[in-house]
């Protein structure tokens, strides 16, 4: 009621205007009266005047019901911080770029996260969109044969609709194609739009509707694209639509093309029959649980024991606790960055509340209340927050284009073509996680200077003074030591990730790293095998059940002769030309030959490193190893009873950039299931391109990957360059960081005490003894902060050795921590430099004169 | 009198209680006030158009433009249904508060 009679007053219906007029009114008429008493018009007008007060004040106070004071306050303020910030643009500049900085990384992370796990896709009632799985013991079954869907389709009771949807991926020599093959309800169920063109609807055959960013990249962007035709696996398909750019699909990562679910033959040959993921949506107020639990009967029909699970598909990925924990190392330091660049903004306000403390020290003397001061030093943080906000978001969204554009110039380039990203624009979630880390990060800067700067005695605020109370010093002394543990420890976090990547970059595997090219996926039949072999640009050919450097070759148990208990060792299944293709040097004895190789012969070849575990002290040629049943979680060898070793390999690694040289490996000839590997003559990349092109032409129905081996090695690389960038980026921002507070804080120091200073020079004080007066401060300073750090550095990486024990992924490295506080505390000190070399400028003469 | 010496609350019953008789316009309420506690109590127009004001804010009351007696522009105010309860409720704490304090005095 009040507030609606408020507001109503705002647009003059009702209450305060005219307020004026009515006094002025009500005076005539008390002048009236005196007149009507018989006095002079003169006497009356000065009576009523006189009995009447001051008429400005009672309309104040009349329109003060009215108003809302506190909103108007605000505004007043807002006002004045403005000002009093466009007066000292140094001041404003510097703050809303440190509190910006901090806050672009916080938004580019937030963006991810965004991306991937806040937004919903954009599509009708996400929220109630779920993957139909069945799950048991051991049992995972996403993929589901088509009448499963038609029934699924068909259970209204807890159902509103269903899709089927299947990946599928075609290789290119130019660029692959990532697609959805769907049902034809797809577009419609979800309510997806298309840009142009139309979506895929019933009784579609060979006709495919392009994501927005294929038809980008690949297209151009050209509206003539409709009735086009695109060529894929050897079939000719119609461009019919192109979707919504805010459509992408309900995957991670946004397809290229969505096209009719009845092709999938035609894509996947060796499927007899159509089987598909299918997602639900299930009906309003029909819970997970319950929808759960209808479907149980089904679930158990597909095989016994399987009970239904229903995975959300409302994002691309689900926030699970798993997910912060991975990435809990990026978000502590980012949040350490955030945190320094506060302290930061922390010390220039403080300053800059004791450069004020006369201004305030009068308008707390001539009544100012307290709280509103410290409510008008908060709103200027505030507003200088929200100017950060905008800066931060304006950078973030800078280093987003900017580490896509970084990303795809400096991965392998086979690698970028394989990668899609969601779209990492900003949406309204972004502006509001920005505006609220804004407002919190001013609180945490700004709250302590303002309390403080708004305490001194009168008296003392008046000359320019400080109270004894006023402890700003040391709590601008706590901000530079936090800055530079934080520094110290991004630093030396940086330094042992990039030296990491460095050993990794020259570490040898002893194999053959580049022109081998691996082909997995379907269709290896010894026809495209032969085919393969005789083609003029390929030297040699092997298959492998596990091709180097994709993943760690697998364990199985096996007794060596002359042993009684099994022995975990690692093994692969490799053709004759393994050793050849890959450059395994042969030690002693032979590989297989291509007969053993073809007919999965009861032999083996060893590593140097098997042999000598094995049997240490004898030769191993002639040996035998029998596999053995497995314990859970080991493979079973694929070949029963005893092999015989015939030959030994030099030690190579086949596993991860961080592992050393397998520490076993037995090679044993190929069974089924292999994935193919062509050595290729000359240039890798020229012998790529005709491989590919030969299997689009050849095999245009074959589905699977072509991939240098070297860009499998390099991505594993990769990660530990882009994480080794990232680390230092993070700990050079943080440096800077350090360098600007600890400069502040000492020029302060040395503008505040430039009468103390002037008074020693003048008693003959040394240039030299001033500036290392200065100096000592900020050695104390840096020292502690660098211990501090030190001791958290050490701990971090120790926490990095711990967290990642289980691959060895990295190792504790003392020199990146000498490193990490050797330069923090260089940088630390130096920015005194310029401060004290201002000290030892100062001139007596001009000092004791002024003020 | 200033109203600052009145009982704290009680002017703003002055006006409703004032009102609840006729509607009213300002000159007119501090005047009925004045002459109706001979001369005892006179409102302070400072006092007065603050406390308006609120009651109207409160919805207590309703205003409207108007011509005075005298031929004057003036705003004549009008009691509300809400004004009417809201007299009724401050005379009722009134009265007890006024009660308790004479039975204090008398004791």
């Amino acid at each position: 009621m009040r507030l609606w009679n408020k507001v109503r007053s705002r647009f003059g219906r009702a209450g305060e205007d005219g307020l004026a007029e009515e006094m002025r009114q009500h005076r005539e008429m008390i002048e009236e009266r005196f007149r009507a008493d018989g006095m002079s018009a003169r006497d009356a007008r000065n009576r009523a005047a006189r009995e009447f007060g001051p008429l400005a004040t009672a309309i104040e106070d009349g329109r003060a019901e009215w108003s809302f004071a506190w909103l108007e306050a605000l505004w007043s303020d807002t006002r004045y911080a403005c000002r009093a910030l466009a007066r000292d643009k140094t001041f404003a500049f510097t703050a809303v770029l440190t509190l910006g900085a901090g806050l672009a990384l916080a938004s580019v992370a937030f963006t991810f996260f965004n991306a991937y796990v806040l937004r919903p896709f954009a599509v009708t009632g996400a929220d109630r969109l779920y993957a139909v799985e069945w799950r048991g013991k051991d049992a995972y079954i996403p993929i589901h044969p088509w009448w499963a869907y038609e029934e699924l389709r068909g259970r209204t009771d807890v159902v509103e609709e269903a899709l089927a949807s299947r990946g599928v991926f075609v290789g290119g020599s130019e660029r692959h194609w990532q697609g959805t093959l769907v049902s034809d309800n797809y577009f419609r169920m979800l309510g997806a739009r298309t840009a142009i063109g139309r979506p895929i609807a019933r009784g579609d055959t060979d006709v495919v509707v392009l994501g927005h960013r294929a038809w980008q990249s690949a297209f151009n962007g050209e509206a003539d694209v409709i009735g086009k035709t695109l060529v894929l696996r050897g079939r000719k398909y119609e461009v019919i639509g192109v979707a919504a750019p805010e459509f992408i699909g309900l995957d991670e990562s946004p397809p290229d093309f969505w096209a009719p679910i009845g092709l999938l033959r035609a894509f996947r040959a060796e499927e007899k029959e159509i089987a598909a993921g299918v997602i639900v949506r299930l009906r309003e107020g029909v819970s997970k649980a319950r929808a759960q639990d209808a479907l149980a009967a089904m679930a158990a029909r597909a095989r016994v024991g399987l009970r239904p699970h229903l995975e959300p598909r409302a994002t691309a990925l689900n926030f699970e606790p798993m997910v912060l924990l991975v990435f809990s190392p990026v978000l502590l330091a980012l949040g350490l960055v955030l945190a320094t660049c506060c302290a930061n903004v922390a010390n220039m306000l403080l300053a800059r509340g004791l450069a004020r403390q006369r201004e305030i020290g009068i308008r707390l003397s001539v009544g100012a209340g307290r709280g509103r001061l410290v409510r008008q030093l908060m709103t200027e943080a505030l507003v200088i927050a929200t100017l950060a906000g905008v800066t931060g978001l304006a950078l973030a969204q800078a280093a987003l284009e900017g580490g896509q554009r970084l990303f795809f110039a400096t991965a392998p380039i086979e690698f970028t073509k394989l990668v899609r990203l969601p779209s990492l624009a900003p949406d309204y979630r972004v502006f509001l996680f920005a505006l609220a880390a804004a407002a919190v990060a001013a609180l945490i800067a700004a709250l302590v200077p303002a309390l403080q700067a708004t305490r001194p005695s009168l008296t003392m605020a008046l000359r320019g003074e400080f109270g004894a109370a006023f402890r700003a010093s040391r709590m601008r002394d706590a901000m530079v030591v936090l800055q530079v543990v934080v520094c110290t420890v991004l630093l030396a976090c940086g330094a042992l990730l990039y030296r990491r990547a460095d050993v990794f970059q020259t570490q040898q595997t002893g194999m053959r790293e580049r022109q081998v090219i691996s082909i997995s996926g379907d269709r290896r039949g010894p026809e495209f095998v032969q085919e393969l072999r005789a083609l003029p640009y390929v030297e040699e050919i092997a298959v492998a059940r596990r091709p180097p450097w994709y993943s760690r070759l697998p364990h199985a148990m096996v007794i060596p002769a002359g042993h009684t208990d099994g022995v975990a060792a690692r093994y692969n299944t490799v053709s004759a030309g393994y050793f050849e293709v890959m450059a395994i040097p042969v030690m002693a004895g032979r590989v297989f030959t291509e007969e053993e190789s073809r007919t999965g012969a009861p032999v083996a070849v060893v590593s140097q490193a098997t042999a000598r575990a094995f049997w240490p002290w004898e030769s191993p040629i002639g040996k035998t190893i029998r596999g053995v049943e497995s314990r859970e979680g080991l493979d079973n060898l694929p070949i029963r009873g005893d092999l015989r070793v015939v030959g030994v390999t030099a030690d190579v690694r086949h596993g991860m950039v961080f592992d050393r040289i397998d520490d076993s490996c037995i090679y044993l000839p190929p069974g089924d299931s292999q994935e193919v590997l062509a050595l290729v003559r000359g240039d890798e990349d020229a012998g790529l391109q005709h491989l590919r092109q030969w299997v689009v032409e050849r095999w245009p129905t074959f589905e699977g990957e072509t991939l240098p081996l070297s860009t499998v090695l390099n991505m594993q690389v990769y990660g530990f360059r882009a994480a080794a960038w990232l680390g230092w980026g993070l700990g050079l921002l943080a440096m800077a960081l350090t360098i600007s507070g600890m400069y502040g804080v000492m020029s302060f120091l040395v503008s505040q005490r430039s009468k103390e200073i002037g008074i020693r020079m003048a008693l003959g004080a040394s240039p030299g003894g001033v500036v290392g007066m200065v100096l000592r401060r900020s050695v104390k300073l840096a020292t502690l902060g660098v211990a501090i750090g030190g001791g958290f550095a050490a701990a971090a990486l120790k926490l990095l050795v711990v967290a990642t024990a289980g691959i060895r992924v990295v190792e504790f490295d003392t020199l990146a921590l000498a490193l990490g506080v050797a330069l923090a505390g260089t940088a630390a000190v130096l920015a005194a430099a310029g401060p004290s070399s201002r000290a030892a400028r100062v001139d007596p003469n001009t000092v004791l004169r002024s003020d | 009198m200033e109203s600052n010496e009145l009982l704290p609350g009680t002017l703003e019953m002055l006006i409703l209680k004032t009102l609840s008789r006729a509607a009213n316009h300002g000159y007119g309420i501090a005047q009925h006030i004045r002459a109706v506690s001979d001369d005892a109590l006179k409102i302070g127009e400072g006092s007065l158009y603050p406390a308006l004001q609120r009651i109207l804010v409160n919805g207590w009351v309703e205003a409207e433009w108007g011509v005075s007696e005298t031929n004057r522009k003036v705003r004549i105010y009008k009691l509300t249904a809400a004004g009417k309860k809201r007299l009724a409720d401050e005379r009722r704490t009134f009265d007890a508060m006024i009660l308790a304090i004479g039975r204090v005095l008398e004791a």
